[in-house]
């Protein structure tokens, strides 16, 4: 034990922060990416680019489901999207017989023509589950990793405040032309004490979202007594309605969703379905279940009607309790589903801060035990810096790889028995591997090496775009392709900010070498206050 | 428009009461006012203005966005804010020189008896 609160904490920070920074940001960043996912999904499948108006226009679910029939045959359910700002397309999904997987199409919102299939995961189906998930499903182990990064993430923020002698001296401070040891420093208090309240709230909310995978024997007391503990704990708070299969065919055809719709805009005064799943279709006891808009707060609501399929009667009204409430609204601050531009700008620039704050942290440890460590011999530098630039740089540019792969895969791409979109994950993973033994190998030059490649992949996947689709900047922003072409602006930007950081590392890797150099633009404080680490 | 203008209101307002806060640090008006000329600051007034200012944004965002999103904007542009002023002082430090004039004239006068041990200063 250390001999003062302060130095534990430091050691506690300095521990958690080497052990699962690398897992913390790569968490950070699908998460930051996340923020823009839909966006994403329009830059890898561009056969939905649809002008806005397009979405604007009036929606019909009967003629969507006139449109899905000959796809969804057979299906045991299928659901269907309503085009919104984000997605200007109809999505459509159905639970494929044969491989019991899900399948997703988008159809025209007026015409109800099949949108030319781009086999992708892309944002909403790589890059969010990614998040959460670390697409590691074996007994739950990813939803376990991303909670256990969450919590670290608390602990090393509390922590990090602790050991912060200079809290509010330092609150504005950043000198990006001192030594690389202490403007890294600098940057990490910036970006973690400036956006402390959002790095606290986003890993206690997303907690809070997986509330029962965290605590899963919570739900067994208080209801104890039922024969389905957990199912009955979801009906009661999701409102999960369930009938099953009649086993015989519906007797007449099936009412009217529009029809259905129009009553679900009554019972949620003006709310919008904007989920609409048919389960059992073409069965006696068929139903249809409705969910209701997020856009317009910031709770993710719960509100959802279900109909009889024939009838079109009321089954199941269900809104969330008063806690459950509390629980969505928590959630909804995480998930950010509502509609508004300036928060989800504000979200990414704090996503894209808090990856910061895990990189220049890692920066930190590094230079301050670099001599060190080289001179007694230990191999911690080497290990977490190769660890440090394979989940850093290393995970940037595979996702840039990711994109670019999507670009360049022919539509009816597979190999080796995996589909096209397989291909597309399997770049990512490989190149990632690569990354990792690039790091290995190269030591220290790994960083503005890796670097470097962001910048040029960036730019890559923006020429892909264009090569490809041919809508570039000038096109999508002329033609309003918001989604397109913040996608492309992001890319270019993100480049330029790489290119200055490769340089910055470059120089500062020679400056280290050479001597330390003076920084003349700030004076020089009284008291020796700039040395290194705080403890 | 009325949405769009209080917006920008409270961004303005309280990137100013984060810039007042700044100037009050020494190291921060030393380096606006490019001079190591140093002079006694009424920090705690300036301060509690710079704080207020900052403050005076949680209205402006429900009054322009309702209840829910303001509180979750103006908490949102709180580091945005923030790192703004940051940011300027580390690379256009001279920007900020009108609001340090501004600072001076201001507090010249309760110079001395504002001497203090609070956390701000050094």
């Amino acid at each position: 034990m250390e001999p003062t609160f302060r130095k534990s904490m430091a050691c506690l920070h300095t521990w958690a922060g080497v052990v699962i920074g690398s897992l913390l940001f790569v968490i950070f960043w699908m998460g930051t990416l996340s923020v823009f996912d839909r966006e994403i999904d329009r830059w890898m499948t561009p056969s939905t680019r649809l002008p806005a108006a397009v979405a604007q226009q009036r929606f019909s679910f009967d003629a969507a489901a006139r449109a899905a029939q000959p796809l969804v045959q057979g299906s045991p359910q299928w659901f269907v999207r309503p085009p919104s700002q984000r997605v200007p397309a109809v999505e459509l999904r159905w639970r494929s017989e044969s491989t019991k997987a899900f399948e997703r199409r988008y159809l025209h919102p007026q015409t109800g023509a099949l949108l030319e299939h781009t086999d992708t995961l892309a944002g909403t189906g790589f890059i969010f589950p990614f998040h959460f998930g670390l697409h590691i499903k074996w007994k739950n182990v990813g939803y376990w990793l991303a909670g256990l990064a969450g919590m670290a993430m608390m602990v090393l923020v509390v922590s990090g405040v602790v050991i912060h002698r200079k809290i509010f001296i330092d609150f504005f401070l950043f000198r990006p032309k001192k030594q690389l040891q202490r403007a890294s420093l600098d940057l990490h208090n910036l970006t973690g004490v400036l956006a402390l309240p959002f790095h606290f709230m986003i890993a206690l909310s997303g907690l809070v979202i997986f509330m029962n995978i965290y605590w899963p024997s919570a739900m067994h007391g208080p209801y104890a007594r039922e024969a389905k503990p957990e199912d009955a704990f979801f009906a009661e708070a999701y409102g999960s309605y369930k009938r099953a299969k009649a086993g015989a065919p519906a007797a007449t055809a099936s009412a009217s969703l529009d029809a259905m719709a129009s009553t679900a805009r009554r019972e949620w005064n003006g709310g919008e379905p904007f989920f609409v799943r048919v389960w059992h279709p073409g069965d006696a006891n068929s139903y249809v279940e409705m969910r209701r808009s997020y856009e317009n707060a910031v709770t993710m609501n719960v509100d959802t009607l279900s109909f009889d399929a024939t009838t079109g009667a009321v089954l199941s009204w269900h809104t969330a309790a008063p806690v459950m409430g509390v629980q969505r609204f928590i959630s909804g601050l995480h998930f950010i589903q509502f509609r508004h531009w300036t928060l989800r700008w504000l979200y990414f620039a704090a996503g894209l801060a808090g990856c910061v704050m895990i990189g220049t942290g890692f920066l930190f440890w590094l230079e301050a035990r670099r001599t060190s460590h080289a001179k007694k011999g230990l191999p911690g530098v080497r290990m977490v810096e190769a660890l440090t630039v394979f989940s850093v740089p290393g995970i940037i540019a595979a996702t840039l790889v990711f994109f670019s792969v999507n670009r360049l895969l022919p539509l009816d791409a597979a190999l080796a028995g995996y589909d096209r979109s397989e291909l597309e994950v399997w770049a990512f993973y490989l190149f990632w591997l690569a990354a990792l033994a690039h790091a290995a190998l190269r030591g220290r030059r790994a960083w503005h090496e890796q670097t470097w490649a962001v910048a040029a992949l960036a730019v890559t996947a923006v020429v892909l775009n264009w090569i490809t689709t041919g809508q570039h900047l000038g096109h999508t922003l002329g033609h309003g392709l918001w989604a397109v072409a913040g996608m492309d602006l992001l890319l270019l930007v993100g480049a330029g900010v790489a290119a200055l950081s490769a340089r910055h590392l470059t120089r500062k890797a020679r400056t280290f070498q050479t001597g330390i150099a003076q920084d003349p633009q700030f004076p020089a404080p009284a008291q020796p206050g700039n040395k290194a680490s705080h403890a | 428009m009325r949405e769009v203008l209080l917006l920008l209101s409270a961004c303005v307002l309280m990137f100013l009461g984060f810039a007042w806060l700044a100037l009050s640090q020494q190291r921060h008006a030393e380096r606006v006012a490019a001079s190591n000329r140093s002079r006694a600051l009424a920090s705690r007034a300036q301060r509690a203005i710079g704080l207020v200012a900052i403050t005076l944004g949680l209205p402006c965002c429900m009054a322009s966005q309702g209840g829910s999103f303001g509180s979750l904007l103006w908490a949102m542009l709180l580091p945005a804010c923030a790192m703004a002023v940051a940011f300027t002082l580390t690379w256009r430090a001279h920007w900020l020189r009108p609001l340090a004039r501004a600072a001076e004239k201001a507090f010249s006068r309760s110079a001395s008896a504002s001497a203090s041990f609070s956390p701000f200063e050094r």
